[in-house]
């Protein structure tokens, strides 16, 4: 394999996991926090099942290209935390993988959280102790920003397209004026605690203000933020409008005698919706352009 | 009638407590397994074929992680491209702050009455560095025992300056912008790349490059050929060197080192 292609092949990989990461933690999250009734929702289960299959395929594929491509060692490619880490998320994989029923089976409230949101934090912890956080000046602060960040990005993106897989077939518009409150106050915490732990955490590795500004990975990062802006500003726009479809749509089923004729109209048509799906896409387009940016920060983060 | 206790549901519950438990176990061996990344050393005994940048199908490097480094043992060349020969010997070596100390002694065929200095394309090193910016600074050019200014010394676009007539200089300076970090590796393993910043030089002058420190773990030259990329050679217990010098104008090294500590 051309040498060339080796950061490419490690960004490719580094995208799917962070997606397998968002798909799985951000339905889980959704699960426990947003949507307990959604838990046999047949969308929301393939979401959460390929997020298993993608964050499986990339764990194990990372370690892969580096030792079979790169030709490096287990003792190169591995420190004894990230090697740790490896394992304990693989282990906390196979227990949403082997357990995924039983979560769906029953209520996910009160102590039934306790097992999807283990997962989340476990694969979030694993995901921080093999980033750039660990080591180095400011290691306490990197840390707990990362772990914060990596948790706040799949409860708000994890949760955007659990909302979007939701919405999108119109099966449940009735219910959405509980779950839409709910969501952007999840929403509303996350995008708080990322741009405190995304600053911080900014800061830390760059160094200082200046050392930010004036370098590479500072140009990337505030790419990044750019495209966070515009994601808010969509994520905005594209709640409103939910919140008030939703409003619409159950105010009318409740007023009408005849629920279920207008319950179609304003559930399976109309301009609407068809505006709502073209923000709400949008929004997971910009939410993969931060994905895209994350992944290359790896690359141009000094040392 | 009661449902048998190793009904399906069951048995996947504990082949997943299985599964789970085995990975935590496996979690446990492999912190207590690997070793914590530490200086390392090349083993002088192999060829060091490149870890980074070498062809999948060649012997990875060989590195001796040793707890205690060798004491130095860094043979500079007394003869050959840039010494004794017209040509480049080009010798750097990695800082903690993950910038470089690097001479460069030009050797010519013919006098020349003036200098180019430009910063270096290091993108040719690897996609990697397509975002880099490499500098150079306290840039210190002599000619003989006589120097020749630089403007603020330093070096981010092409600089020209008139030197007395000679065949031979010699410039030192330190390269920042050049290394990044390997990621997923062990803490501190990054790239350097590493190039001349003397310019406008014959295409076809031989170049030597030299990576002198204790971690330096491999070197290798994208520019060339997929089966002559892996051309470092030990030199001493502590440097690398080109195993064939290399073109003026393919003088591309990637050098593979774990940054050192402070």
């Amino acid at each position: 394999m051309n040498p060339d292609l080796l950061p490419l092949a490690l960004g490719i990989n580094r995208v799917i996991l962070y997606s397998g990461y968002v798909l799985l933690a951000g339905t889980f999250t959704f699960w426990s926090l947003v949507w307990p009734q959604g838990r046999k929702d047949r969308h929301l289960l393939i979401l959460s099942i390929a997020g298993i299959a993608l964050t499986t395929i990339a764990t194990v594929a990372g370690p892969m290209i580096d030792i079979w491509i790169a030709g490096m060692t287990w003792a190169e490619v591995f420190s004894p935390i990230s090697a740790a880490a490896l394992f304990v998320r693989l282990a906390a994989l196979a227990a949403a993988a082997f357990f995924l029923v039983d979560i769906v089976n029953y209520p996910i409230a009160s102590w039934r959280r306790a097992l999807p949101l283990t997962i989340v934090v476990a694969i979030a912890a694993t995901m921080v102790a093999s980033s750039n956080a660990v080591g180095g000046p400011w290691e306490v602060v990197k840390l707990v920003a990362t772990m914060g960040h990596v948790i706040a990005t799949a409860a708000w993106l994890g949760g955007l397209v659990a909302l979007a897989a939701v919405l999108i077939p119109r099966q449940y518009l009735a219910e959405l004026d509980k779950v839409i409150p709910r969501f952007s106050i999840i929403a509303a915490t996350s995008v708080v605690v990322l741009l405190v732990t995304g600053t911080l955490h900014a800061l830390a590795i760059a160094g200082g203000f200046q050392e930010l500004v004036t370098s590479d990975y500072g140009i990337v990062f505030f790419i990044k933020v750019a495209i966070f802006g515009a994601m808010l500003l969509m994520g905005n726009h594209g709640r409103k409008y939910a919140n008030g479809v939703a409003l619409r749509a159950a105010a009318a089923a409740r007023a009408s005698k005849e629920a279920k004729i207008n319950h179609d109209k304003l559930t399976k048509g109309g301009p609407g919706m068809h505006s709502l799906a073209v923000a709400m896409g949008a929004e997971l387009a910009i939410a993969f352009g931060i994905l895209l940016t994350t992944s290359l920060l790896v690359f141009v983060a000094p040392h | 009638m009661s449902r048998p206790q190793y009904s399906l549901p069951n048995l996947r519950r504990f082949l997943g407590a299985c599964v789970v438990t085995a990975f935590l176990v496996t979690a446990v061996a492999a912190y207590y397994g690997t070793p914590e990344p530490l200086p390392a050393s090349v083993d002088t005994t192999s060829d060091a074929a490149a870890a980074t940048g070498g062809p999948a199908d060649q012997a990875p490097a060989t590195v001796t992680i040793e707890p205690e480094p060798t004491a130095a043992g860094v043979e500079l060349p007394s003869e050959g491209p840039g010494v004794s020969e017209p040509g480049l010997l080009l010798i750097a070596a990695p800082l903690p702050d993950g910038t470089w100390d690097v001479s460069e002694q030009v050797m010519l065929a013919k006098p020349t009455t003036s200098l180019t200095l430009a910063p270096a394309d290091i993108s040719r090193a690897g996609s990697q560095f397509g975002f880099a910016r490499p500098e150079a600074t306290s840039v210190q050019v002599s000619v003989g025992e006589q120097p020749v200014v630089i403007p603020e010394a330093r070096v981010i676009e092409q600089v020209s300056a008139d030197i007395p007539s000679t065949t031979r200089f010699e410039i030192s300076y330190r390269l920042d912008g050049a290394t990044v970090t390997t990621v997923p590796s062990t803490a501190r393993r990054g790239i350097g790349a590493i190039m001349p910043v003397t310019s406008g030089l014959d295409p076809d002058l031989p170049v030597v490059v030299m990576v002198v420190g204790e971690t330096v773990l491999s070197l290798s030259c994208p520019e060339l050929s997929l089966s002559e990329r892996n051309c470092g050679t030990a030199a001493g217990d502590e440097a690398m060197i080109l195993a064939e010098p290399l073109p003026f104008g393919a003088a591309v090294v990637a050098a593979q080192i774990d940054i050192p500590r402070l």
